[in-house]
């Protein structure tokens, strides 16, 4: 896909020995929501850290807004218009709400900062109200609204969420899975990455499923739902 | 045992303790930041003690005997000298001895950090040899007689720079952008470079940062005992380790309170108990409050939310 916002094309990353993704190729266009779902260890995160550069692949071709990435370091992406919510959450729990979105910012001019607060709070009403807090101290669902907060702060082109659902309640799984579509509707593109394949294939456009490293299956979020192979697997039915 | 003398052991134990804690402060935001004990951070301020005495006793010969630039310029030139070498020190050791081994076993950086404490330790004996240097304080050697109390004027300048240096680095810390990307990087490297900040600058910022202070320290150190030899700063340095870990390594609060009270608790143990048993007193506090509070006094363990 030549137009693609995010275009990846037959990578290969190793574990040492181990090969843990195996000619994965996909592309994101702008707007869209795609969602790579799989199993526990099918190499979603991997795939994902690969993208932002935390992980390195031995061939193939990252190609992000008409640039390619490969060879890029993670912090420099950044400021490219990339932005990744880490599986886990993974905010600095010792420093306050305030303190995460503005490392959120650190690559932005400091005097836009106080008008993307601004434009955060109003997204996740709750984080204002805990400004001053500890992030440590905040619920899970909270951290998670701090993560995309704190990606949000840096205007990415394309958002990455890794498990955005991974260990929170069923109503806040509702709630962060609809302020998704929301910022897609804003413009957002998202590459999602979720082991709750019901979830992410109803709020998708487009989703490739992953096996042991491998693409098996690809189509619109709606195809995908409906797929029997797909609801065997993945859908408990 | 009369209130005065009680005093007075009182103010030299909080201007011995400054000095630790502002050595400590460099061990702690190191092992912050890097997850590593340097342990050539003793040396450094060895040889900022080196570096200010060569600057005020080359430049002292220029100025005529007694005049104000006679005392201030050179003393001022050998504070700032040291600090800038210091700092460009630390920051080559961090470049080339400790970020190849950013990946390598913890084990394999602490031998490294030993090995270049030796290094320091014996290039400065080549260069200066084993033959001790006498410092001359840089603020002279004044008192100032606060009724019947006598305190050094290198007593008061101690306490007051740990006191501003503290003042400075809370406020780093706490309010500038690189002061905040410095803690981010501290509790997560990886989350830190997803916000786009660039872990090994920040890492060797560290780095120049407590090696400047180490600079300071040393100066100090050898204001107060104006001995100077190669292994000038590795007592101090462990010393200070010591403190840190007393007060909860990684904090920087921490390291002043255990600098504080390590310094207080020697000079008592020196004049109380014994002269040559103060050090053992000061590792043996050390032992009952990691025994009792493992993570030190202000060492915190924060649990993760799921």
């Amino acid at each position: 896909m030549e137009n693609a916002l995010l275009n990846v094309e037959n990578i290969n990353v190793y574990y040492g020995a181990i090969h843990a993704i195996k000619d994965v190729s996909f592309y994101v266009n702008e707007g869209e929501i795609v969602t790579l779902i799989g199993a526990n260890g099918a190499g979603k995160t991997t795939t994902l850290q690969t993208i932002s550069g935390l992980l390195r692949s031995k061939t193939g071709r990252i190609t992000f807004d008409g640039k390619e990435i490969q060879h890029i370091s993670p912090d420099k992406l950044v400021s490219h218009g990339l932005a990744q919510v880490p599986e886990g959450r993974r905010v600095f729990l010792q420093m306050s709400v305030e303190e995460n979105l503005e490392m959120g910012a650190y690559t932005q001019p400091p005097a836009g900062i106080p008008k993307d607060l601004e434009m955060v709070y109003a997204l996740f009403p709750r984080l204002k109200e805990r400004r001053r807090q500890v992030a440590g101290t905040l619920s899970g669902g909270e951290q998670q609204m701090l993560a995309m907060g704190r990606a949000l702060m840096s205007h990415p082109k394309l958002l990455m969420l890794d498990e955005p659902s991974m260990g929170l309640a069923p109503i806040l799984v509702e709630q962060i899975f609809e302020i998704i579509q929301d910022l897609n509707r804003n413009g957002s593109t998202i590459l999602l990455v979720e082991q709750n394949a019901q979830m992410a294939l109803s709020v998708a456009h487009r989703g490739y499923v992953l096996e042991t490293g491998n693409v098996v299956t690809t189509g619109t979020g709606e195809e995908l739902i409906r797929s029997p192979e797909i609801k065997r697997a993945y859908l408990g039915g | 045992m009369d209130f005065l003398t009680l005093l007075d052991y009182l103010i030299r134990g909080l201007s011995l303790g400054s000095i630790y804690a502002i050595i400590a402060l460099g061990y702690t935001m190191v092992y912050g930041i890097a997850k590593m004990l340097n342990f050539a951070h003793g040396d450094v301020i060895m040889v900022g003690g080196y570096v200010c005495f060569f600057t005020m006793s080359g430049l002292s010969t220029s100025f005529e005997e007694g005049s104000m630039a006679g005392a201030v310029v050179p003393a001022l030139a050998g504070i700032l000298l040291s600090m800038v070498v210091c700092t460009a020190l630390g920051v080559v050791i961090e470049g080339l001895a400790y970020k190849p081994l950013r990946q390598a076993p913890s084990l394999a950086v602490l031998i490294t950090a030993i090995g270049v404490s030796y290094f320091l330790q014996n290039a400065a004996l080549i260069l200066w040899s084993s033959s001790p240097k006498y410092f001359s304080p840089i603020v002279g050697s004044g008192q100032l007689q606060v009724g019947p109390l006598s305190i050094s004027y290198v007593t008061l300048v101690t306490i007051a720079a740990c006191v501003v240096i503290m003042i400075a680095l809370t406020s780093f810390t706490g309010r500038t952008k690189l002061g905040k990307a410095m803690r981010a990087v501290s509790e997560d490297k990886g989350a830190a470079q997803l916000m786009g900040i660039n872990v090994n600058r920040t890492i060797s910022m560290t780095f120049a940062i407590g090696s400047a202070l180490a600079a300071i320290a040393g100066v100090l150190l050898c204001s107060a005992y104006p001995t100077l030899t190669p292994t000038t700063g590795s007592m101090p340095g462990i010393k200070a380790f010591t403190a840190a870990v007393f007060g909860g390594i990684g904090s920087i609060p921490g390291a002043l309170l255990g600098g504080l009270l390590l310094g207080i608790i020697e000079i008592f143990a020196g004049a109380y108990i014994s002269t040559q048993l103060s050090t053992a007193v000061v590792f043996g506090v050390l032992i009952i409050v990691l025994l009792v509070k493992p993570a030190g006094l202000l060492g915190k363990t924060v649990r993760e939310k799921v």
